[in-house]
């Protein structure tokens, strides 16, 4: 299983909880806004990615836990 | 922006519904009628403060705080005279140890925040063009416009490039407390000295004293925790309007950024240098405070973040969430359309009080919410608010903490309050930006 995580750039307001709560995935552009440094980040950073999003003020990341191959079902 | 941000309310009359209760009960806990009212429902009825008291909601829990706060179907409302609105008032407003005298009630059911309206009145003079160069005033799309423009000046690495200065800053500080000697009141020393300069290095003012002539100016009002008078506002102008014109390319503050940076006028810069350091300042002072009071009137956990300094960061959090010093200012919303909530109708032109205390003590966020518990993990609270208007300076606010409370737990480790802690006296409005007033230390 693979978590894919992605952010909304358009959303993102650069408050910076993501790169507080997990700075191995997320970092700021110049201009403040989220940049994902890892799409899929190894299991052990899933607990603060999750937090990352939990934190976003404005909700921007999205964490897609799902099998490898699309046409499986959704594992909830 | 409406062209109308007065107080007109559509949907029904008050008839027997309640003010929103405040006060601070024990030491530092919200009123327990919040917590009974959200035991029952996430959103209660409530009449609201204003020239014209109409009815409203109060959002009690921690899930609907954050729907509400980040949705833009609410927006922000202010006073026809550009103040921020307040919820409560009235007669029961005033009860538990900040309680204040019947002369004041009248004042604050107007419920204008004096600093801002100030701060307002003098910034859309400067600028008959717009409505206010405080982006506080705005609603989207002029607020996405202008965060947009700021907000990259307050990114994560931004403001670490600051920690240096921090550090110095706090290093000074400590070193005059230690030569003035004990005892002393840590407010005036420390909790105050600090954020002051603090935000004149971050925003680029050299003069202090433009922003707070006497410390306790800012705990003898009731009306919003602090009062700014107009003659403290034009030297606070004065200060921003010289710092913005002497400010040169390479001035590696908010002022010199915004002018090599961004597409913001000169009056604008000025705007914003003054919104920046007139709330970056006054609610630091009162979090900075609070926590030193939190943390020494039960001395165990001072003594634990000595000897556990890997607990400072987690423990900032949890001094955020318990003590949340905006106890109602400033997350008053109204329904732009017809919204449901939490199966609740809100209605277009229905106003709704964020309750930020209420949400932060939420049991179904955070377990036993009525301990102080460093252990915690209160990541995800809503001190500084949630949505597009989460508070600008959050991180800063971090690193100040951070940087203080591992200089002084290493310099500091006997510290401990000179009074009892029930004897500390709370500032006049801290009901609505919970502070002490002073804290007399020794160690």
């Amino acid at each position: 299983m693979v978590a894919r995580v992605s952010a909304d750039v358009t959303a993102c307001i650069g408050s910076g909880q993501c790169v507080l709560a997990a700075p191995d995935v997320f970092d700021q552009d110049d201009d403040g806004t989220v940049t994902v440094l890892d799409h899929e980040p190894p299991d052990d950073f899933l607990a603060s990615v999750r937090s990352a999003a939990q934190r976003c003020p404005v909700r921007a990341i999205t964490v897609d836990s799902r099998s490898e191959a699309p046409e499986r079902p959704y594992r909830n | 922006v409406s062209t109308d941000p007065g107080t007109e309310y559509p949907n029904g009359a008050t008839d027997d519904l309640p003010y929103l209760p405040v006060g601070v009960e024990g030491l530092f806990d919200p009123p327990l009628e919040l917590a009974r009212w959200r035991n029952e429902t996430p959103l209660h009825r409530i009449r609201m403060a204003g020239p014209e008291s109409h009815p409203g909601w109060v959002v009690l829990g921690h899930r609907v705080a954050r729907e509400v706060l980040g949705d833009p179907r609410f927006e922000k409302v202010f006073t026809r005279d550009g103040g921020i609105v307040l919820p409560a008032a009235g007669p029961q407003a005033h009860r538990g140890r900040s309680g204040a005298g019947e002369d004041d009630a009248a004042r604050e059911r107007h419920g204008t925040h004096e600093g801002d309206r100030c701060l307002a009145a003098a910034v859309s003079e400067l600028d008959e063009l717009s409505r206010s160069g405080d982006p506080i005033f705005w609603n989207a799309p002029e607020h996405t416009r202008l965060r947009g423009q700021l907000a990259k000046f307050f990114s994560v690495r931004r403001i670490r490039e600051l920690r240096p200065d921090v550090n110095a800053i706090v290093s000074s500080v400590a070193a005059r407390v230690e030569e003035e000697g004990d005892p002393i009141d840590w407010v005036e020393s420390v909790a105050v000295r600090v954020p002051l300069q603090t935000i004149c290095r971050f925003v680029g003012l050299t003069d202090p004293s433009a922003l707070l002539a006497n410390t306790q100016d800012l705990f003898a009002t009731e009306t919003s925790g602090f009062t700014v008078t107009a003659e403290q506002l034009e030297r606070l102008f004065v200060e921003a309007e010289s710092a913005v014109r002497r400010a040169s390319s390479s001035s590696d503050n908010l002022i010199g950024n915004l002018l090599r940076e961004s597409n913001l006028t000169e009056r604008e810069i000025v705007g914003v240098a003054m919104a920046i350091a007139q709330t970056g300042f006054h609610t630091t002072v009162h979090l900075l405070a609070s926590a030193f009071f939190a943390l020494l009137a039960d001395r165990s956990r001072w003594v634990r973040l000595c000897n556990e300094p890997s607990l400072i960061l987690p423990a900032i959090e949890e001094l955020m969430r318990f003590l949340t010093i905006s106890r109602q200012s400033a997350h008053v919303r109204r329904a732009v359309e017809d919204v449901e909530v939490a199966g609740v109708q809100i209605k277009k032109g229905d106003w709704v009080h964020v309750s930020l205390p209420a949400a932060n003590r939420d049991p179904e966020r955070f377990p036993n919410p009525d301990e102080l518990d460093l252990d915690r993990d209160a990541s995800g609270h809503v001190l500084f608010g949630f949505g597009a208007r989460q508070c600008l300076g959050q991180n800063l606010v971090r690193v100040e903490l951070d940087v203080l409370l591992n200089e002084m737990t290493r310099r500091f480790p006997t510290l401990r309050l000179a009074v009892p802690p029930d004897e500390v006296p709370l500032s006049k409005g801290a009901h609505i930006l919970f502070a002490p007033r002073t804290l007399m230390v020794s160690w």
